[in-house]
């Protein structure tokens, strides 16, 4: 034992493999990344941000998922704090004990949920709900607007996709809500009583204490949203179009390149087209998720001080 | 008390109340969804739901199972897991233990970034590296996506894990001559023994519900079993790939059958879920 413990610290080679590891996987992904999308940003250049997708013409337009990517993301944004911070508020303030724990049991474990299983629910079961029971009355009533002024012809278009996407974020933006929430130091909670507030004036006070983890714990989710895959694929319906209409089909870039992968070695450039758009979703994504950690972090600090 | 006052209470109680439930019935609808349609697919077919293959296109029943697939996944996860955790291990003990150091803030780059990845990014990476060369997608390339996934994510569990651990309790093992390698095995696992693993349990039911990193590189074969050691380098399935491929069938009986496939899903996640829950629960 003795010459166990008292030998030389040989753990820095472990960490330095370790650290090696990690940059290599890194760097691998950089290099196939740049790569293999340099041809097609070197020869269409700014055409790959033209308008139209036609892959027997050779036009590789992004603008078109683009756009669906966006705007999944932008439109997801409201009903994912419409629908979070309620929710967290419910199981930490309102229901005591059993129920509240209960609850988020139900936030916890809908926050790792496989996504294919909302995308198969959204696709065979709440396409057709929505359609009937919210995108149809929606164009009867309001089809003035250019927002809903198409008529939805199937269930799977931009508002399905982005009520699908909200669903599947919702229990993790709650989960990451709820671990912030439970950071303010109990005495101010006591301090706001104690002078008489209400218990939603108080709420409303610790929400507005942990906005910054609340701007963070958005940020993340949006990067979720903006790179989930396979419930775009199944419910967006895939057509590349350019319309302010939130009842069209639309793709999104992860969706292009599931419709696309499988037989881009059949057209020039079109793989190369693919691994373009992957780095634009890597660099958006990337955007999204350093911004909400750097955040959190940030907020961690502030609390603790 | 001002009238404005309670009315402005009342007014966000209710509105605070409302989207609440809207949203858990929102969340609850799923839930029941998966179990409500699933199961009269699961009676009919009974166990064989677990070991035979999907339904033909020609059937009219959706009759069968998810055999192929439930192995594919097991397997392809399981390496996953195996492959990640040691880095992932040794790579949170590295950001706590030397926190503040040059290497920790670039370690902490790379990591942000790979945590950053888009898993279908990840698909067509492992694509070009490994399915191109061997000429063949494969359950390795799948595994080896999954094990991308997978990395990023137990970094950042081990790391809140190891750093809830009081900083006085690895001065301690330093002050009685352990090296930092027993110092990570005896205080940091020794005594974060019940997060360690309950982060592995998360991590595998994270990681056995991705589809996205899987769809270019593991294959689409959901009627053959991995056999041998072999198996590892031919085509597989899993089954979020397999419920992915279903749903997109014009058939009926294979596009029904994918609720049973969703339903075993489930089932395999929430058992992890549980599994992660009740070791996290007890101190062991």
């Amino acid at each position: 034992m003795g010459a166990r413990v008292f030998s030389a610290d040989k753990f820095v080679y472990l960490v330095g493999l370790n650290l090696a590891i990690l940059v290599v996987l890194f760097a691998l992904v950089v290099y196939v990344l740049a790569v293999k999308s340099a041809p097609s940003i070197l020869s269409l250049g700014a055409g790959l941000l033209g308008s139209v997708w036609n892959t027997d013409e050779g036009r590789y337009g992004l603008l078109a998922p683009l756009l669906g990517s966006v705007l999944v993301t932008v439109y997801s944004i409201p009903l994912i704090i419409v629908f979070s911070i309620p929710l967290v508020v419910l199981a930490e303030e309102y229901l005591r004990g059993l129920a509240g724990k209960l609850v988020n049991l139900v936030i916890d474990m809908s926050a790792g949920l496989p996504t294919v299983i909302y995308a198969y629910i959204g696709l065979a079961f709440m396409s057709n709900v929505l359609k009937d029971w919210l995108e149809r009355p929606l164009h009867e009533l309001l089809g003035f607007l250019p927002l809903f002024a198409c008529r939805p012809l199937t269930g799977q278009n931009l508002m399905t996709a982005t009520v699908i996407l909200s669903i599947s974020a919702v229990p993790y933006m709650a989960a990451l809500v709820r671990e912030s929430l439970r950071m303010i130091p109990k005495s101010y909670v006591e301090a706001s009583y104690s002078i008489g507030l209400y218990k939603e004036e108080v709420i409303l006070m610790k929400l507005s204490m942990v906005r910054p983890a609340i701007v963070s714990a958005l940020l993340l989710s949006s990067s979720r949203v903006l790179t989930e895959t396979t419930i775009v694929s199944l419910v967006a319906g895939n057509q590349y179009v350019i319309t302010p209409c939130a009842l069209s089909p639309v793709s999104t870039i992860p969706s292009l390149i599931v419709n696309n992968f499988g037989y881009s070695v059949m057209y020039p450039l079109l793989d190369s087209v693919l691994f373009a758009s992957s780095l634009i979703l890597f660099v958006l994504s990337l955007s999204l998720n350093a911004a909400g950690l750097y955040l959190n972090k940030r907020f961690r600090v502030v609390v603790s001080e | 008390m001002s009238r404005r006052r309670s009315l402005k209470v009342a007014l966000v109680r209710v509105s605070l109340l409302t989207s609440a439930l809207v949203s858990l019935t929102l969340i609850l609808v799923v839930h029941i969804v998966v179990v409500v349609y699933g199961l009269p697919l699961a009676l009919l077919n009974g166990l064989s739901l677990l070991y035979a293959t999907p339904p033909l296109p020609n059937q009219d029943a959706p009759v069968g199972g998810v055999g192929p697939s439930l192995v594919g996944t097991l397997v392809s996860s399981g390496i996953a897991v195996a492959l990640a955790t040691p880095v992932a291990l040794i790579a949170a003990f590295t950001m706590v233990e030397y926190r503040g150091r040059w290497f920790v803030d670039f370690l902490r780059v790379v990591f942000t970034s790979l945590y950053g990845l888009p898993t279908i990014t990840i698909s067509v990476i492992v694509y070009s590296l490994l399915v191109i060369p061997m000429r063949t997608q494969s359950l390795l390339a799948g595994s080896l996506s999954l094990a991308l996934v997978a990395l990023p994510v137990e970094i950042s569990y081990l790391e809140g894990v190891f750093s809830s651990i009081p900083q006085t309790y690895r001065e301690a093992g330093y002050a009685i001559g352990l090296t930092r390698w027993l110092v990570l095995r005896r205080v940091l696992i020794g005594i974060g023994r019940s997060g360690v693993a309950s982060t592995v349990a998360l991590t595998l039911a994270r990681v056995m519900g991705e589809t996205a990193p899987l769809l270019f590189t593991i294959g689409n074969a959901i009627n053959t079993y991995p056999s041998s050691l072999y198996s590892l380098l031919q085509p597989s399935s899993t089954i979020t790939t397999l419920i992915f491929t279903l749903s997109s069938s014009p058939f009926p009986s294979q596009f029904q059958f994918a609720w049973a496939a969703s339903l075993v899903l489930y089932v395999v996640y929430t058992a992890l879920f549980a599994l992660s829950r009740m070791v996290r629960g007890v101190e062991l």
